[in-house]
């Protein structure tokens, strides 16, 4: 049996923690930017791209079906479904102008990327304020993006150049997009890992 | 220090229990669970969690909360009103008992 406060953390979190939901999001990003990085301009064929995004919806479903099957379901209390659902609006909503913003005003500094940072911080209040392993990861990861998105001011516009990376945008959600799958696939590791052992196969 | 066992003694044993307390903890933090998300965050063998799961809802401090999804049948499980009081009641209960302890201690 785990202590009170580890049985808590974990039902009022159970869905926030399976990280593998992550993943197809974060190799989406990934994809979808390299992509971005290698097409020939001006673009022509869209294919790929939407290919890319059908899979990521198609994996979500198949890791949706995993957790359910393996893990079973828990529905958390309607205010945080509420919030949750408004926070995600909000983010959607920052990302349109941070988007903008990048291209707009062509700054040595990264909205898209701050803003994937701040995300990192605050997206899941209940797991990331606690110190604990989950929300150390997004605290590490979330440094390591913010010194990407700023890195222009120290080395220039162009370095992403020297890593056959077109612009900075591009750039900064590929590097994005690995860390939420790196992301995920820790945290699914520590979810499992901070459930208790069942009693059959501790006997 | 005959108070402390009288406090002891009128503990509810329905929910003092640890896997029945785990339970309720758990229940009292969300809206509602199945039983293999109870298998998993609770560590009991399906025999044990069912056991204790009817123990609680003959208390009437859950409910379940069937849904037919497809050929299959969902059983969602609740913590009740009366559940919730309980629960509140236990933990004060405790933090009492803990209290009154430290009190009766030696100096």
């Amino acid at each position: 049996m785990k202590p009170n406060s580890q049985t808590r953390f974990l039902s009022e979190n159970y869905s926030a923690l399976h990280g593998l939901n992550a993943v197809p999001v974060g190799l989406a990003l990934f994809l979808v930017s390299l992509w971005a990085n290698i097409v020939q301009y001006p673009i022509k064929n869209f294919s790929l791209p939407i290919v890319i995004v059908l899979g990521s919806l198609f994996l979500s479903i198949v890791v949706d079906q995993y957790y359910k099957k393996t893990f079973g379901e828990v529905k958390p209390i309607l205010a945080k479904r509420r919030l949750y659902w408004i926070a995600q609006c909000v983010w959607g909503l920052f990302g349109i102008i941070a988007f903008w913003a990048d291209v707009t005003f062509n700054l040595p500094v990264n909205f898209i990327g701050l803003l994937f940072a701040s995300m990192f911080l605050l997206d899941k209040p209940k797991v990331t304020f606690p110190l604990n392993r989950f929300s150390a990861v997004r605290l590490v990861l979330s440094v390591c993006i913010i010194l990407v998105s700023i890195a222009p001011l120290y080395f220039g516009k162009n370095w992403w150049d020297i890593l056959g990376v077109r612009t900075t945008i591009i750039g900064v959600t590929m590097f994005v997009g690995a860390l939420i799958v790196l992301q995920g696939v820790l945290w699914h590791f520590f979810f499992v890992k901070s459930l208790p052992i069942d009693e059959a196969k501790d006997e | 220090m005959s108070n402390v066992f009288e406090e002891i003694a009128g503990l509810d044993k329905l929910i003092h229990e640890p896997a029945r307390l785990a339970i309720m903890t758990i229940l009292s933090t969300i809206e509602s669970a199945d039983f293999l998300a109870l298998q998993r965050l609770t560590g009991l063998t399906s025999g044990n969690l069912s056991v204790h799961l009817s123990k609680l809802v003959e208390g009437k401090l859950i409910s379940y909360d069937k849904k037919i999804v497809g050929k299959k049948t969902r059983t969602q499980v609740k913590i009740t009103a009366k559940g919730q009081q309980a629960l509140e009641k236990h933990w004060s209960q405790l933090e009492t008992f803990r209290a009154n302890v430290q009190k009766s201690k030696p100096q």
